[in-house]
């Protein structure tokens, strides 16, 4: 009986690898990269690169087991939603008041401690955020707003 | 004679760095004009009816508080205050506001077609005078 189950389960673990992903794809548009629009810091650069831009680029670094189902699924729409909320690489396609928006909208998410998603730094202990990063980063989307204001 | 010009040097002087001080008292508020942010009537109606419940200081969700408290809108900064006027506009066009699983328990609350068109135009042009 617990063999079956095992088989079953080992059954269904090998087809699902042949169910699609729909894993998005990179599509950098050159010169429209936040990093290309405004001014960010080495520091805030090197956090929103380690724990950001997984989710929320066009530069995002699939591992091995992204490849895997089901994880695979679960990166997919993470990503997917990701960009969808917020596109580091498309920056200047964004509308004026759209930047304020996430901009203010980074600020809280990271903040409260909402992002990165929870599950990431798991796998990516360089995206675990600590206060003074979280300061770093709070203070930045700030500056960042008033220099699209001026 | 030379007394006279000393004294007229000395009051012109004074009335010249008397009317400097004064304009620079006057002009200071000018400088940095306070953006002082009033919400109309009838939005003001439309917010306390239908968003005003979970979008409050002692509103009991913390993720509705933290997305938007209509109570501190005038104490924002400029920037931030821009932010969440378009995520307003944004969800009053998409009548993304209130969320439907809320909706469905009480449909009394939701935004009108006239209701959503205000809110949008009026967070909309808001925004708009700021960024001038
Ligand atoms: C593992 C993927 C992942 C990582 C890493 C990640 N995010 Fe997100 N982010 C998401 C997803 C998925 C959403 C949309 C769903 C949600 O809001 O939970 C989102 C939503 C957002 C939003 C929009 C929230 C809103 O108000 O609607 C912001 C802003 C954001 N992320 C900022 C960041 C920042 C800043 C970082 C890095 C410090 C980061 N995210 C890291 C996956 C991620
Ligand atoms: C039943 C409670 C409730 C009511 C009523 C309600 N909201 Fe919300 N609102 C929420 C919650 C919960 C969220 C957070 C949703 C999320 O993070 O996915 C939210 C988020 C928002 C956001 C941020 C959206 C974003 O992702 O940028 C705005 C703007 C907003 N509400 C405006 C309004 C307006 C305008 C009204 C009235 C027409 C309204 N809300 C009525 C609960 C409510």
């Amino acid at each position: 009986m617990k063999k079956k189950i095992l088989y079953a389960l080992l059954g269904t673990l090998i087809v699902i690898q042949f169910v699609p992903s729909g894993r998005p794809d990179n599509k950098p548009v050159s010169g429209s990269d936040i990093h290309e629009q405004m001014n960010v810091p080495g520091d805030v650069s090197t956090i929103l690169t380690n724990a950001c831009y997984d989710c929320h680029s066009q530069k995002v670094n699939y591992p091995w087991y992204a490849s895997v189902a089901p994880v695979s699924f679960l990166v997919s729409s993470d990503v997917r939603e990701g960009r969808e909320n917020l596109d580091f690489s498309l920056w200047e396609k964004i509308p004026l008041k759209k930047k304020l928006k996430v901009l203010t909208e980074i600020g809280e998410e990271v903040e409260e401690g909402d992002m990165p998603l929870p599950v990431y730094p798991f796998l990516h202990p360089e995206a675990k955020l600590s206060q003074e990063d979280r300061e770093l980063i709070l203070n930045w989307t700030k500056q960042a707003s008033e220099e699209l204001l001026d | 004679m030379n007394k006279r010009i000393l004294t007229f040097t000395i009051i012109a002087g004074l009335f010249i760095s008397l009317t400097a001080f004064v304009s620079k008292n006057t002009q200071r508020p000018l400088e940095k004009p306070k953006t002082v942010f009033t919400i109309p009537e009838d939005v003001n109606t439309i917010f306390q009816n239908k968003c005003f419940d979970c979008h409050n200081v002692n509103a009991d969700g913390e993720k509705s508080k933290k997305k938007l408290l209509i109570d501190k809108l005038p104490t924002l900064s400029k920037a931030k205050l821009i932010g969440k006027l378009d995520a307003i506009s944004e969800v009053a066009d998409e009548k993304e506001m209130p969320p439907e699983k809320f909706l469905a328990k009480y449909p009394e609350y939701t935004l009108t077609d006239d209701e959503a068109k205000r809110l949008s135009e009026w967070a909309t042009a808001a925004s708009d005078k700021m960024m001038k």
